[in-house]
């Protein structure tokens, strides 16, 4: 009789992922009394196969699956309970102090706990780019986000910089190659040229190219093209206007996001004044002065570059 | 003021002015306004020499003295002013400015303006041995002289010279409130400040040329004595009789005295640096369409004071258009087509080929211009606007804008020569971006942490970027705080200026011991009988008189480069311009 009435139980609660309460159950179930489905509902919180929640002033209880069970089975209370916390972190893992404050526990029996899981092969610990010396623990399965490897840029925690310059290089390249006529390389386009590339050509010209393996979004190439434009290698110009409805073209539907152009700039090599002398670059520049050991007159590189 | 400063002004004075002079200006420069007592005292020459060198200084425009009523007696106080003796190095520059624009007979005459300080043209005359010239080549030089007044590459010295403008001003509201029986209140003193700022700015706008007279058209020879008025200011002017300017012969007035106006001087200066800047980003045609709306606004735009140009048409442009500038081919139109139709009906129509092929070419070269134009105006820099659609387009060119950009195009070459391609980035991310901390810095200059806090450092140390500090709890803790990186323009200015003129000094240093080392050969080479015969000379000897000049030429140009780092940086800003 308990039996049936526990797998009854057990069964609405699989049936209902958001959780389910004892009015539920009393509707659900109009031929037992509700102490005996209290009791029910006991006997499978003790046995793990329910779990509860609370949800503002309301308890509800939600069916824990078997493989989910099994997992768990092993486990002992505290062991549970960190497990619960490290899980509904997701993916962007919880720091070892965090946890202990969500859990009340002591730092010992913390450090214990997340021993046995990683040894069952539970939970994993990763190293967040943000915080190079906290460990985040996350469930085995859970592929860390973005915010924690760094997205595509880092590779083992560390700014690839290879990596960006390689990439950076094509993208220049490419844009160089849209922003002057191709007959004529002394030439410019027109003002109202809307042929220069915008980001998402410059995304999947990498695809098509296979320049990288690594999946790189639109925001990412972005972010790239704005270091170029910073390092005044190219320069941004504004989309052009649709005409009919007045919304700037956009890619993929979204009306919102602009699409901004990118045209690369001739001037890439600069020659200032302190390129032409040796005080550009002078390692002593500070040092010297009228007297003393570090003097024009004296000076090496000045000898250096007047016989070159 | 910074040290480098003074001690690159000290150099420059005693390379032009010699030793006694340096020891003036040296102390006026390192404790400003001075009366003469005191002059002599700090000086230890005599009270002679201490006058004649103020004299110098003062004919030269570089020292200006004020009179202060004292109790008693009234004291002159005599100040100096380093920007002017800082443009005596360019003068160089402007003297090649001249020669471009007016020819050898320009040059000489500014020449012997500059040589002088402030000189009359009956002297100029004089000097240049005017009464043995040719007739055709004696009109020749009246015409360039009354061009040099007209267009105000030279004006008239006036008894305001010789005073810095903030003297003037307090001159002025002294002379209001001496008028007054009781103290002003701060409105009247705001009014009356008011009133002399406005007075001031109407001089300077003031369209009326000084110091030329105007002959009537009966009489082209222009010799005839104009009617001259003494201004309210006790300046002399014409008065002007409705005619415009180039209409009339004009006569310069050869008892005035004139001395050169740098500040206008400048202006060409600055217009050659934007013209490079539109040739070197876009090509050579760009750079010329720019020259064209340049030389249109240039009558107009008196100093680099002006925040921005006249209203000029599209029109004005295009005939302005040098006709050798090479502007077709320039611009990528996609139109050919059309051209190829327009050419094919010239060629079969009535008036011939070679007329098809010149309308062709017009209106393919107008076509260029218009699109030309269109590329400089949709720059990002935002320099020449287009301020209206009536005909073809009105245009103006915003001096302030132009300013800024090449300062900060000057600026980044400086720390990306200085530190090199990754302190420029970080420098221009935060100019973008204004206040940052480390972190947003890394991210969107893409460096690692680590070595972005390392450049920050860098730049800090140097001046180029500074650092503000937020606390996040009331003990302001070092550990609990914001820090934000951010540039102030200022200050990055004057550190790179310090930058500027240490380096003149190391260069104008190492031209001394070069020139001071070869000081036996060079002694030989003035003697009477090696001017007379150079065989004299060994062959070793020459080959080292060829080096040095080699060097020197090197050593002078790599000066000049880096004083017109200077005019860019800090001369040609319309808030600096007024010094």
């Amino acid at each position: 009789m308990s039996a049936a009435l526990d797998s009854a139980i057990y069964e609405l609660a699989l049936g209902n992922p958001n959780g389910i309460d004892n009015d539920f159950l009393k509707e659900a179930l109009p031929e037992y009394p509700l102490e005996d489905i209290v009791n029910g509902v006991n006997r499978l919180l003790q046995n793990g196969r329910l779990e509860l929640l609370q949800m503002g002033a309301r308890i509800l209880y939600r069916g824990v699956n078997k493989s989910e069970m099994e997992r768990m089975s092993g486990l002992t209370s505290d062991e549970k309970l960190v497990y619960k916390h490290i899980e509904n972190s997701g993916s962007e893992g919880i720091w070892i102090r965090t946890l202990k404050q969500k859990t009340n526990l002591l730092q010992g029996v913390i450090t214990r706990c997340l021993k046995g899981l990683e040894q069952k092969a539970l939970i994993k610990s990763v190293k967040s780019v943000k915080h190079p010396t906290r460990k985040l623990y996350m469930l085995i399965d859970v592929v860390p986000s973005s915010d924690v490897t760094g997205g595509p840029w880092y590779t083992d925690q560390e700014m690839d910089i290879d990596f960006i310059d390689q990439l950076s290089r094509q993208c220049y390249q490419f844009i160089y190659a849209h922003s002057f006529p191709r007959h004529n390389s002394k030439a410019v386009y027109s003002a109202n040229h809307t042929g220069y590339p915008t980001s998402s050509q410059i995304r999947r010209f990498i695809q098509e190219n296979r320049i990288t393996n690594v999946d790189l979004s639109t925001e990412n190439i972005e972010e790239l093209l704005t270091m170029l434009v910073y390092d005044s290698k190219i320069e941004r110009i504004a989309p052009a206007f649709d005409m009919d409805t007045g919304a700037q073209f956009s890619d993929g539907g979204s009306k919102s996001r602009t699409d901004w152009m990118y045209r690369a700039l001739r001037i890439t090599a600069k020659d200032s004044p302190f390129t032409d002398i040796p005080c550009g670059r002078c390692p002593v520049f500070d040092r010297c002065s009228d007297t003393g050991p570090i003097t024009p007159a004296k000076c090496e590189y000045f000898k250096k570059w007047l016989t070159f | 003021m910074y040290i480098q400063l003074a001690n690159l002004c000290k150099r420059i004075v005693c390379e032009y002015y010699g030793p006694i002079v340096e020891s003036v200006a040296s102390v006026l420069i390192r404790d400003g306004r001075l009366p003469l007592s005191l002059l002599i005292k700090y000086t230890q020459l005599s009270p002679r020499e201490v006058r004649q060198a103020l004299t110098v200084l003062i004919q030269h425009g570089i020292a200006t003295h004020a009179a202060l009523k004292d109790a008693h007696r009234i004291i002159t106080y005599y100040s100096i002013s380093c920007r002017n003796i800082l443009r005596l190095q360019r003068s160089g520059l402007y003297l090649a400015l001249v020669e471009e624009r007016m020819g050898k007979d320009g040059l000489s005459i500014l020449r012997t303006i500059m040589t002088n300080g402030c000189i009359s043209f009956a002297t100029v005359r004089d000097l240049l041995g005017f009464n043995d010239m040719s007739q055709p080549a004696k009109i020749k030089f009246n015409a360039v002289v009354a061009k040099l007044v007209r267009e105000r590459f030279v004006v008239a010295v006036t008894l305001q010279d010789t005073s810095t403008k903030i003297d003037r001003i307090m001159q002025a509201e002294a002379k209001e409130l001496d008028k007054m029986t009781v103290p002003p209140t701060a409105k009247e003193l705001l009014n009356i400040r008011r009133k002399i700022g406005e007075r001031e700015d109407e001089e300077y706008n003031s369209s009326t040329v000084i110091g030329i007279k105007r002959a009537a058209d009966s009489e082209p020879n222009g010799n005839h004595p104009a009617k001259i008025v003494i201004g309210p200011d006790g300046r002399s002017a014409v008065i002007p009789n409705g005619h415009d300017a180039t209409d009339v012969a004009d006569a310069v007035d050869d008892t005035q005295c004139f001395r050169v106006y740098y500040d206008r001087l400048d202006v060409f200066l600055r217009n050659q640096q934007l013209i490079n800047y539109f040739a070197d980003k876009y090509n050579a045609g760009a750079g010329a369409i720019v020259k064209s709306i340049l030389r249109v606004t240039e009558p107009h735009t008196k100093t680099c004071r002006n925040k921005a140009s006249d209203t000029i048409s599209a029109s004005q442009i295009f005939q302005n258009l040098s006709p050798d500038a090479p502007i077709i081919d320039s611009v990528d139109t996609g139109s050919d087509m059309f051209y190829q139709k327009l050419g094919d009906s010239g060629v079969s129509g009535t008036n011939g080929a070679a007329h098809g092929k010149d309308t062709l070419s017009i209106a393919k070269r107008s076509e260029m211009a218009f699109a030309l134009l269109e590329v400089v105006r949709s720059d990002s820099s935002g320099i020449i606007v287009k301020v209206d659609d009536r005909g073809a387009g009105q245009y103006r060119v915003n001096f302030e804008r132009a300013a800024a950009t090449l300062r900060d195009y000057c600026l980044d070459s400086l720390i990306h020569e200085k530190f090199g391609s990754m302190h420029s980035r970080i420098v221009r991310v935060l100019r973008d971006r204004q206040k940052l901390d480390e972190k947003s810095v890394s991210t969107a200059a893409m460096m690692p942490i680590a070595s972005c806090r390392e450049r920050l450092h860098d730049l800090v140390l140097a001046g180029f970027i500074d650092s503000v500090e937020i606390p996040r709890s009331a003990d302001r803790n070092p550990s609990r705080m914001f820090y934000l990186w951010h540039i102030n323009p200022k200050k990055q200015m004057q550190t790179a200026m310090r930058y500027i003129y240490q380096s003149i000094i190391n260069v104008l240093q190492r031209l001394e011991k070069e020139i001071s080392s070869h000081d036996l050969l060079l002694t030989k080479t003035k003697r009477d009988d090696v001017i007379a015969d150079e065989s004299l000379l060994t062959d070793a000897e020459r080959k080292e008189l060829l080096e040095l000049a080699n060097t020197r030429k090197r050593l002078e140009v790599a000066c000049v480069r880096l004083d017109s780092m200077l005019l860019v940086i800090h001369d040609v800003n319309p808030e600096y311009a007024d010094a």
